[in-house]
C-alpha cells in the first residue's frame, strides 16, 4: 500500500516539478541557490543614503531606499512585513541591501535596469538526502533557527545547547501562545459563534501563528539536529524492543539512551494486539 | 658541504617567515580593530539614557558615531537604563547584552543585531506570509510523502501491521528485555522498518508543513468557529452547559476547507 501511495506522490511531484521547471530558468542544484548579483549597469546603487526606520519593516526600508534613490526597490511579500530596525549613516544602497541579504540570508536582485527585488533564497528539491536538514534550515527563517538552537549554517558550529533541551524549549513555546489566545476567545464566543480572522487583535494573530508554527514543530526540530534522519542510521545497527510490555520500539543506535528511538503501542492494557 | 649548501638554503626561508610575522601584525591588530569599513570601532563614545527603547539608542548612536545598525524585530524588553563610557564596540556589545541581542559586525562595518533568546519569554518573529513561503520551501525540500494528519500517523500504524507478523519467540523474547536486531529479520521486514523510518523521519515532517501551508493560504479570510460538541444538564441544579470546539477553517481556492481545532469551552445554555 505505501509502494503505490508513494508512487502516486511522486507522479504527483514529477508534474508539480515540470510546471516549476516552466516556469524557472533557474537551474535546479539541490542547494539553496546563492544571491542573484545585479547587474552593474546602475549607479544609483552607490549613491549613499542615511535613513532611520524604527520599529519598521523590511517593505519600509526597501521604500526608503527607493525614495532616496529614484529607482525601484521592493521587498517580496514574504519577506516585507519582517519587523527590524535599521540606522544607516552614510552608507550605499547596495551596502543596505548587502546588509539586509547577510542579516536573513535572504538574496537581492535586478528584476529589470531600474528594479530590484529583496526576496528570499530559492530551494530545489535536493538530489541527495543527505542535504535534506541543511536546507531545511536554510529554508527557515534566520530567528526561528537561533531560537531552536540549531548549528550555525556557515560555520557548522554545533550549538552547545542539547538537541533535548531544544526540542523541548520549542515544545513549550506554543502553549504560553495557546494559553492567552484561548483565554482570550471564551468571552467572544459567548455571544458569537465565528470570528473572523481580521477582528482578531494584532496580539492574538500573533499567538495564532505561533500555536500553528510550533504545534507541530517536534519532527522538524528532530530532523534539524538529526536524531532520527534516515541517511544517519545504519540498518545493521538499528534494533527492535519492546518498553512497558505494550510499547515495540525501534532503537536508532545501540549505545543511544533509554527512550531514545521511536515506535507505537501495539497491546493494549489486557495484553491484546491493537488493531 | 652539501650540508652546508641546506644551512644556507635555510636562511631565505627564516627571513620570509620573519617577514610575514613583521607584516602580518599590524594587520592582525587592524583586523581585530576596529575599522571596519569607514567606522571605527575603537572610538571613544559615552552613551546615558534613561528608560530609552533600543531603536532610540541606536539611532543616537548611528547619528554621533557614523555607525550603521540592523537590528531584527522588535525586543521584548522596551525600554532600559544604560549608562557607559567606554569604545563603539564595547557599547554595541552593551546595548545588545541589556535588550538580549548578539552583534555581528559586517565587512562594511555595518552590524548586524539578532535575538539570542536569553530571555525564554523572548519568541522568534512568526510573519504568515512568511511562514506559509517557509512552508512552501520545506515542501520543495522534503521527499513526498502522502498527506497524512490522522492519529495514529501511518507509520505507527505500519509497526502494528508489522508486530503480529513476527514470532511469540520473538515478542516473549523482547518482553523479557532482549532486542532483536533488524538486520536479522526477513528482508520484507527490513524493508518495512526502512519504509516506517522514512515516514517518521519524512513523512510526518511533510505532513505537518502541509498543514501549515494550508492553515497559512488565505490566513486573512480564514475564521474561527465555534462547533457545539453536546449539551450536558447538571443533575443537581438542573443548569446546562453547552461544550464547543473552535475551529480555524481555511477554504482554499478549489473550495476545500482545512479545519483545526483548537480546543474547547464550555457556555452555559437555557436547558
Amino acid at each position: 500500500m505505501i509502494q503505490t501511495l508513494i508512487k502516486n506522490s511522486m507522479r504527483a511531484m514529477r508534474v508539480s516539478m515540470l510546471g516549476m521547471a516552466l516556469v524557472s530558468t533557474v537551474p535546479c542544484t539541490g542547494q539553496a541557490l546563492p544571491r542573484t548579483q545585479p547587474g552593474e549597469d546602475d549607479a544609483k546603487l552607490d549613491a549613499k543614503v542615511s535613513f532611520s526606520v524604527e520599529s519598521g519593516s523590511v517593505g519600509q526600508v526597501a521604500a526608503e531606499l527607493s525614495k532616496q534613490t529614484g529607482i525601484s526597490i521592493a521587498a517580496a511579500s514574504s519577506i516585507q512585513d519582517r519587523k527590524l530596525t535599521f540606522e544607516a549613516a552614510g552608507i550605499t544602497v547596495r551596502q543596505a541591501l548587502d546588509a539586509l541579504a547577510e542579516t536573513y540570508d535572504c538574496r537581492w536582485y535586478r528584476r529589470q535596469p531600474g528594479q530590484y527585488v529583496v526576496d528570499r533564497m530559492l530551494f530545489r528539491t535536493p538530489t541527495d538526502s543527505t542535504a535534506i536538514p541543511a536546507l531545511m534550515q536554510a529554508a527557515l527563517p534566520v530567528d526561528i533557527r537561533i531560537f531552536a538552537a540549531l548549528p550555525d549554517l556557515k560555520s557548522k558550529k554545533p550549538d552547545e545547547r542539547t538537541s533535548d533541551m531544544a526540542v523541548n524549549k520549542i515544545g513549550q513555546t506554543p502553549w504560553r501562545a495557546i494559553y492567552r489566545f484561548r483565554s482570550s476567545l471564551t468571552g467572544v464566543f459567548t455571544k458569537q459563534d465565528a470570528l473572523e480572522m481580521r477582528d482578531l487583535s494584532p496580539l492574538q494573530r500573533d499567538d495564532l501563528v505561533t500555536w500553528m508554527v510550533f504545534a507541530s514543530f517536534r519532527n522538524t526540530m528532530e530532523l534539524l539536529h538529526d536524531d532520527y534522519a534516515p541517511h544517519k542510521m545504519d540498518m545493521k545497527q538499528l534494533t527492535l524492543h519492546i518498553e512497558q510490555a505494550s510499547m515495540l520500539m525501534i532503537k536508532t543506535t545501540p549505545d543511544a539512551k533509554p527512550g531514545f528511538g521511536f515506535g507505537t503501542q501495539i497491546f493494549d492494557a489486557d495484553g491484546r494486539p491493537v488493531p | 658541504m652539501y650540508n652546508a649548501l641546506l644551512r644556507l638554503m635555510k636562511w631565505p626561508a627564516v627571513v620570509t617567515v620573519g617577514l610575514t610575522v613583521a607584516m602580518h601584525v599590524p594587520a592582525a591588530a587592524q583586523n581585530r580593530g576596529e575599522l571596519k569599513g569607514s567606522v571605527r570601532l575603537n572610538q571613544p563614545v559615552e552613551i546615558k539614557f534613561k528608560q530609552s527603547a533600543m531603536a532610540a539608542i541606536l539611532r543616537d548612536l548611528s547619528q554621533r558615531y557614523g555607525v550603521s545598525v540592523i537590528a531584527d524585530g522588535v525586543p521584548l524588553l522596551q525600554s532600559a537604563d544604560l549608562e557607559f563610557r567606554g569604545s563603539l564596540r564595547e557599547a554595541l556589545d552593551r546595548i545588545a547584552d541589556t535588550f538580549d541581542y548578539t552583534i555581528t559586525i559586517r565587512k562594511t562595518g555595518i552590524v548586524s543585531m539578532m535575538k539570542r533568546f536569553k530571555n525564554p519569554e523572548e519568541r522568534p518573529q512568526v510573519i504568515p506570509a512568511e511562514m506559509r513561503q517557509t512552508a512552501t520551501d520545506m515542501l520543495t525540500i522534503l521527499p513526498v510523502f502522502p498527506y497524512d494528519v490522522d492519529e495514529p500517523p501511518l507509520w505507527a500504524r505500519m509497526i502494528r501491521q508489522l508486530a503480529p507478523q513476527l514470532t511469540p519467540e520473538q515478542i516473549d523474547g523482547m518482553k523479557q528485555g532482549k532486542t532483536l536486531m533488524i538486520a536479522d529479520l526477513a528482508p520484507k521486514f527490513q524493508q518495512m522498518m526502512a519504509e516506517i523510518i522514512q515516514l517518521r523521519a519524512y513523512g510526518v515532517t511533510r505532513s505537518m508543513w502541509e498543514q501549515l501551508y494550508r492553515q497559512l493560504d488565505r490566513f486573512d479570510s480564514s475564521i474561527l468557529r465555534a462547533r457545539k460538541r453536546g449539551v450536558f444538564t447538571f443533575a443537581d441544579n438542573g443548569k446546562s452547559t453547552a461544550s464547543y470546539a473552535v475551529m480555524h477553517e481555511t477554504r482554499s481556492g478549489g473550495g476545500a476547507v482545512t479545519a483545526t481545532t483548537l480546543g474547547e469551552f464550555q457556555r452555559e445554555v437555557k436547558p
